[in-house]
């Protein structure tokens, strides 16, 4: 092991650096990613709102409030619309006096920062929840899968209303507290399907022959090759968990701050003025809510086959 | 020779619905340090079932070991475990194996401290046997990171300073004028510092300069370098000593677990009157050449407890000790005993210095055990782990290409980066190999290595793994159903003597190929085997190389009935690849059964 013999022609091994070689993963998964359309025009409207949201975070000011106008407080139709001014601008005003292609922008940052953190956390804890149960197994699987079990049962519109009641804080927080507490079993069950086969694999037994210790083996291999349905799941889900922002914020979930940049809340004020006479004001904030579902679908399913290394280069 | 593995009437059975199958039954086998061994058989009698036995990689339950005794080092693997599965009979059914959880965890647990630098094991089927969704390369890396991980960090640290024949590499790189010369120099240049070969190239690149200040800046840059990295180096290293003196604590365990008393009781004042003033003896360190032994200080206890070392303060004194660790039958623990009856009671030939691990960058050694806990879990989000883990893997890398071309990898910085599917079947086997030498184990098992391979690449592998026999010191435990081939390579084990049979798996084939009842097959058989007893150890005069029942199966192997195989040429001697062609086939004990045989060394 101390002769070291370099060949003619060869470099000794390190001739690009981790971050170099990590690089041009991504961009062999972007390339793919790119070659089916449907997943290329999601993975463009992803970036599109991500775009939206470092704009909104660093370049606009007042970000998490939508500005009334009360001196000025109705419904204006956009300039294109039938009857429409140039005063209501490209998205037109909603009451008072809002200006709705402003408000857009900010509920898109909040919706999207709002749902990231909590998708995200889910997956995480649920992933090792699931990864510990499927690898573990014998009782701890029995007793996480009934945790899990109970809580996916828990229909999370009515447990949402009765924790504000029972707190007393119907905001926006809430929301996010509870979701908190309820997204995670979706991905122990899939974490935990994905590893119950893994386990099995060859390669886990090899890992044991050279001395991997069962945490190791969890974390660095069974996990690992669970985690491509997660990140479909985590794709999907952001669209799911902006839905039922907007859900919550609909039905009245805003007591906080009323004027609180979400568009659920945009389209319940839309709903409360009068939706016959001033469509634009729920058409403009639910279309910005389909185009990203559709954006994260899309992406989804594109992920789906390029997180595979085998469908790589 | 010192054996290194003892396997001793080791019976394993399944259980089944139809009642209990015993796969293996009273496997006696002996590996002396660095001999290979072959354990022939056919398919479904209990070879895989054997190692998987001594790995202790055995599924339990459905599986159970249901006896014997397995020696590695001194160390009676299965001591303990008998009770780890229980058979409760059933009244209409077949018995049922009820597992204790806590005593198999414990004993999966011990068998973990062996594995990886202890022992270590080839793989079946290469294609399964990698995780397809990491780089290959990585893959053995993290084996070294976890298995050798203070010898890359000494590895690294010892890069740091340029040495005079590094700075002379840069100067004739600076001097020549041929491109691939310089290139070859830079390239044997970085992988002696450890430095970037872009760096380096830019730094010789620099003709504005003179030389002597170029070789000032490499040096400086270098000592950058060294200060940058060298902090966290030495950060880690000390975790990872933290964490053998933890490796040692637990084999102090386990010792106890199979020899009954531990070696620290012959220090201890009450017992032995002229150990007095000595503090008792706990460990020695698992590494025997380390010569490094742990001691309890005599008032500690448990986490005050501090460690010393023993230094030997005379050359001779060293070297008999030495010797005596060498040469020691039973491992540490004998080498301890015998330390004891004659050398470490002269008690003033020896000085006892006590050193605090925890007094160079911690103070206590909970304080250590946090900053490693904290470690451990922080290195546990992959994106930390990649950055914090980075010099070491880097340095690992290094190592795994160097570990790549031992085994004939023809690009190995290629296939470092390579996932899995990207590689052939016979690199495939090429990786594993040199996963299964990355902890340097003193005993690989290698079980059908050669199955999922066509005939070229078996012969490559065989020929590499015959290769890497002269320049490891492992022990090979080698399983095949391949009968001609690796007979040769058990007739090849070390001294050229046959000292033992290659294996005794007998009376346990599986229910369909179940071959004893067979009365011609038993015909030729000079002792008739009794099921109840161990087989016999042949004498190697007599030349009689298995017990009757594996000789059966060789028969049924053939196809032929009673008849004896005939090798493919009995004139031309064996596959020259295998045993250097200067090999004669020889029928063995009467038989009719034929086997390549070596030329006497």
């Amino acid at each position: 092991m101390s002769t070291v013999t370099v060949r003619r022609g060869e470099t000794a091994g390190f001739d690009m650096s981790g971050w170099r070689r990590r690089l041009r993963e991504y961009w062999l998964m972007l390339r793919l990613l790119m070659k089916s359309p449907p997943a290329a025009a999601g993975l463009i409207i992803v970036l599109g709102y991500l775009g939206i949201v470092i704009y909104d975070q660093f370049f606009v000011a007042h970000n998490d409030i939508m500005l009334p106008n009360f001196s000025d407080p109705f419904p204006k139709a956009p300039f294109w619309w039938p009857g429409g001014t140039a005063a209501g601008g490209w998205m037109g005003t909603t009451y008072p006096g809002i200006d709705l292609g402003d408000a857009v922008l900010k509920a898109i940052r909040i919706d999207l920062m709002y749902s990231t953190f909590v998708v995200l956390s889910g997956a995480a804890v649920g992933s090792l929840i699931g990864v510990f149960a499927g690898f573990r197994g014998g009782f701890f699987d029995e007793a996480l899968m009934r945790v899990t079990d109970v809580t996916y049962s828990i229909p999370f519109l009515v447990f949402a209303i009765a924790v504000a009641f029972a707190l007393n804080k119907r905001d926006f927080l809430t929301i996010n507290f509870i979701l908190l507490i309820l997204w995670w079993p979706p991905y122990a069950r899939l974490v935990r399907a994905q590893s119950l086969s893994v386990k099995e694999l060859k390669f886990v037994e090899a890992a044991r022959a050279a001395g991997a210790s069962d945490a190791r083996i969890m974390i660095r291999h069974v996990l690992p090759n669970t985690l491509a349905p997660v990140f479909v799941q985590i794709s999907l889900d952001l669209g799911v968990v902006t839905q039922i922002f907007a859900a919550l914020e609909f039905i009245g979930f805003n007591a906080g701050n009323l004027f609180l940049p979400e568009l659920g809340n945009l389209i319940n004020i839309g709903w409360t003025i009068g939706f016959r006479e001033n469509p634009w004001t729920i058409l403009v904030p639910g279309i910005a809510l389909l185009i990203f579902t559709v954006g994260v679908n899309l992406l989804g399913d594109g992920l789906r086959d390029v997180l595979d290394p085998r469908a790589r280069r | 020779m010192e054996p290194i593995l003892v396997v001793r009437g080791l019976k394993t059975e399944f259980s089944t619905s139809h009642g209990i199958l015993r796969a293996v039954d009273e496997v006696d086998l002996e590996i002396g340090k660095g001999e290979v061994l072959g354990l022939v058989g056919e398919s479904g009698c209990g070879k895989t079932v054997t190692a998987l036995s001594i790995m202790y990689l055995l599924q339990q339950p459905p599986g159970r070991i249901a006896g014997g005794e397995i020696w590695f080092r001194g160390l009676n693997l299965l001591a303990g475990s008998e009770d780890d599965i229980r058979v409760v009979p059933r009244t209409n059914a077949p018995p049922k194996f009820l597992p204790s959880d806590p005593l198999l965890k414990k004993h999966r647990a011990r068998m973990n401290r062996v594995r990886g630098r202890g022992m270590s094991m080839i793989f079946q089927e290469p294609m399964s046997s990698l995780n397809p969704v990491l780089r290959v390369g990585y893959q053995v890396a993290e084996v070294l990171m976890f298995q050798r991980r203070q010898e890359i960090c000494d590895r690294l640290l010892s890069r740091q300073d340029l040495t005079d024949q590094d700075l002379d590499l840069f100067r004739q790189a600076v001097a020549t004028g041929d491109a691939s010369e310089r290139e070859r120099l830079v390239a044997d240049f970085c992988v002696r510092t450890g430095l970037r070969p872009d760096k380096v190239h830019a730094l010789i690149d620099a003709s504005g300069l003179p030389v002597e200040e170029r070789v000032a800046r490499v040096q400086r840059f270098a000592g950058r370098r060294r200060q940058g990295v060298g902090w966290w180096l030495r950060f880690l290293k000390r975790l990872d000593a933290m964490e053998e003196t933890h490796y040692t604590r637990e084999w102090e365990r386990l010792s106890r677990l199979s020899l009954g008393q531990p070696a620290v009781d012959l220090f201890d004042p009450a017992r032995n009157p002229r150990a007095k003033g000595l503090p008792p003896l706990a460990t020695v360190s698992p590494r025997p050449d380390a010569l490094r032994l742990y001691f309890r200080s005599a008032g500690g206890s448990g986490s005050d407890r501090r460690r010393g070392e023993l230094l030997m303060p005379s050359e001779d004194l060293r070297a008999r000790v030495e010797a005596l660790l060498r040469e020691s039958a039973s491992g540490p623990f004998g080498a301890i005993f015998a330390i004891v009856k004659s050398v470490a009671l002269e008690k003033d030939a020896i000085e006892l210095r006590f050193r605090d691990p925890a007094t160079d960058l911690f103070r206590t050694e909970t304080e250590l055990w946090s900053r490693r806990l904290l470690y451990r879990i922080v290195t546990s989000i992959p994106v930390v782990r990649s950055v914090l883990d980075r010099p070491i893997e880097e340095e690992a890398r290094r190592h795994v290409v160097e570990l790549f071309r031992r085994v004939r990898i023809s690009e190995p910085t290629k296939v470092y980066d390579a996932y899995p599917h990207e590689l052939s079947g016979g690199m495939q086997q090429r990786v594993m190999i040199a996963m299964a030498l990355a902890g340097e184990p003193a005993l690989m098992i290698a079980d059908e290595p050669t199955t999922a391979l066509d005939v070229t690449t078996q012969a490559q592998i065989l020929g590499l793994l015959k290769d890497l026999r002269k320049r490891i010191d492992s022990a090979i435990l080698y399983i095949t159903h391949d009968l001609v081939r690796r007979e040769n390579r058990r007739g090849r084990s070390r001294g050229g003597s046959l000292r033992e049979p290659p294996s005794s798996v007998h009376a346990g084939p599986s229910p369909i190929d179940r071959v004893d009842g067979e009365p011609e097959a038993r015909a030729g058989s000079p002792a008739p085997h009794d099921s109840g007893s161990r087989p016999r150890s042949v004498d190697a005069a007599t030349g009689l190389p298995f017990p009757p029942p594996m000789r059966l199966r060789l028969r049924s192997v053939s196809g032929r009935g009673a008849q004896a195989p005939l090798p493919r040429s009995e004139s031309k001697g064996c596959l020259p690849s295998l045993c250097g062609g200067g090999g004669e086939w020889r029928d063995l004990a009467g038989t009719g059964t034929k086997f390549c045989w070596p030329p006497e060394a």
